[in-house]
């Protein structure tokens, strides 16, 4: 898998993100997305460390590692919720407010994703994974349920839906698949238009903010 | 229906007395003193206010109370859901509960419980959107999660890191992901 292609975070670019998190989350919590309602997400942990997250890359971007650690540490406090600035993060991201997050440098997240609860994205402890190349991938519209680990070099296919305190070990190429259990396993899917349809914010023109996140690739990669 | 302050003093000694029960300590006014120096207790303390200034209209009060037990402790309940008196919540870390979820009375909690309304999208489409509804004295294993339109009975046990996705009947041990009776009390 390659990953060179995605452009680096600009001031427009980051606050056009920015605006789309908020206003999904908003969407989510059926409120119309005005300039008073996304005041009042801010102070709130979930928007706190959605706009800390894409401010970070930015001073990551920047090469600025000092005042990107203090983010990040602002961040941790005020919302328990770590993010790598490295991880690639479409536009669209609703982080939960009672945090317990952690997504590392090496993680791709598609457009339009819902984190719910507590969720773990790691590479560590698993074996016959490189790091220099692979990555835990999600695509768009993917929603994670409270309690969810993925572990290892993972590849989630648009839509994906991962139950309540499920393990993710393995691929889930086909997309809208839901997943369940410890280990996850395919528990059913469903159909991927229909999920797009459901999910706030479809086909809203985010001036600038498309980071096109890649089509998920086959699991070959996969070690 | 206004809460009075009487009625919220009522409902938080009821959480801190069954704390005392939960934990073998002596009732008491200095019993009840020492235990908002314990996170657990002070966000369930604060959830009662919450709910009761926003009984009275005082929203933004109820949301700052709100954002303070969410950036103090990671706890947070939304001041909609009905909890009967002597919720405990032992270790406040991470625990959401959310609107529409219906609790019973003397109903314990540990760290990392999510109760609230599924967060898929195709259950959001879904006429009648409804949260759990718990029964009397259920208690909760840490990181155990109730998700959607189920019924808990009475006296249930809901086993650590359980996902708790269907309906289980009164005194049913719930364990697994998703989650399955495994005896019964």
């Amino acid at each position: 898998m390659t990953f060179a292609a995605v452009p680096p975070p600009t001031v427009t670019r980051v606050r056009a993100m920015i605006r789309a998190d908020l206003a999904r989350r908003l969407a989510l919590e059926g409120r119309p997305p005005t300039f008073a309602r996304i005041l009042g997400v801010l102070p709130r942990p979930g928007g706190a460390a959605v706009v800390l997250f894409r401010v970070n890359q930015l001073l990551h971007a920047r090469g600025l590692r000092l005042l990107s650690k203090l983010a990040e540490l602002v961040m941790f406090y005020w919302a328990r919720v770590e993010i790598h600035p490295g991880a690639q993060i479409g536009a669209g991201l609703v982080l939960p407010d009672v945090g317990g997050v952690g997504i590392p440098a090496f993680a791709r997240i598609g457009e339009r994703c819902t984190l719910t609860g507590p969720a773990l994205l790691t590479i560590g402890g698993m074996e016959g994974v490189d790091l220099a190349k692979d990555r835990i991938v999600l695509g768009d519209d993917c929603v994670l349920g409270p309690g969810v680990r993925i572990l290892g070099a993972v590849v989630l296919a648009d839509g994906t839906q991962v139950k309540a305190n499920a393990v993710v070990i393995t691929s889930a190429t086909r997309p809208g698949t839901v997943l369940a259990g410890v280990p996850a396993r395919r528990r059913g899917s469903l159909p991927l238009g229909a999920i797009r349809q459901w999910n706030p914010l479809r086909g809203e023109p985010l001036s600038g903010a498309s980071s096109v996140p890649p089509k998920p690739e086959t699991a070959s990669a996969i070690a | 229906m206004k809460q009075s302050v009487r009625q919220t003093l009522q409902l938080i000694a009821e959480d801190l007395g069954w704390r005392c029960a939960y934990e073998h300590k002596a009732k008491g006014r200095l019993a009840f003193l020492k235990m908002l120096a314990n996170p657990g207790a002070l966000c369930v303390v604060c959830y009662r206010w919450q709910v009761f200034f926003d009984s009275h209209r005082l929203t933004p009060l109820g949301g700052l109370i709100r954002l303070f037990s969410l950036v103090a402790f990671a706890v947070s309940i939304d001041s909609r859901a009905e909890i009967a008196g002597g919720l405990v919540i032992i270790h406040a870390n991470a625990v959401y509960i959310s609107e529409r979820v219906r609790i019973g009375p003397q109903c314990i909690l540990f760290h990392q419980n999510w109760i609230g309304l599924s967060p898929f999208p195709q259950d959001d489409a879904a006429p009648a959107r409804q949260g759990p509804t718990i029964g009397a004295r259920a208690i909760f294993g840490a990181g155990a999660c109730a998700v959607g339109p189920i019924t808990i009975g009475d006296d249930c046990k809901i086993g650590v890191n359980a996902a708790v996705e269907t309906s289980f009947p009164d005194g049913a041990v719930a364990f697994g992901v998703p989650a399955r009776q495994v005896a019964k009390t």
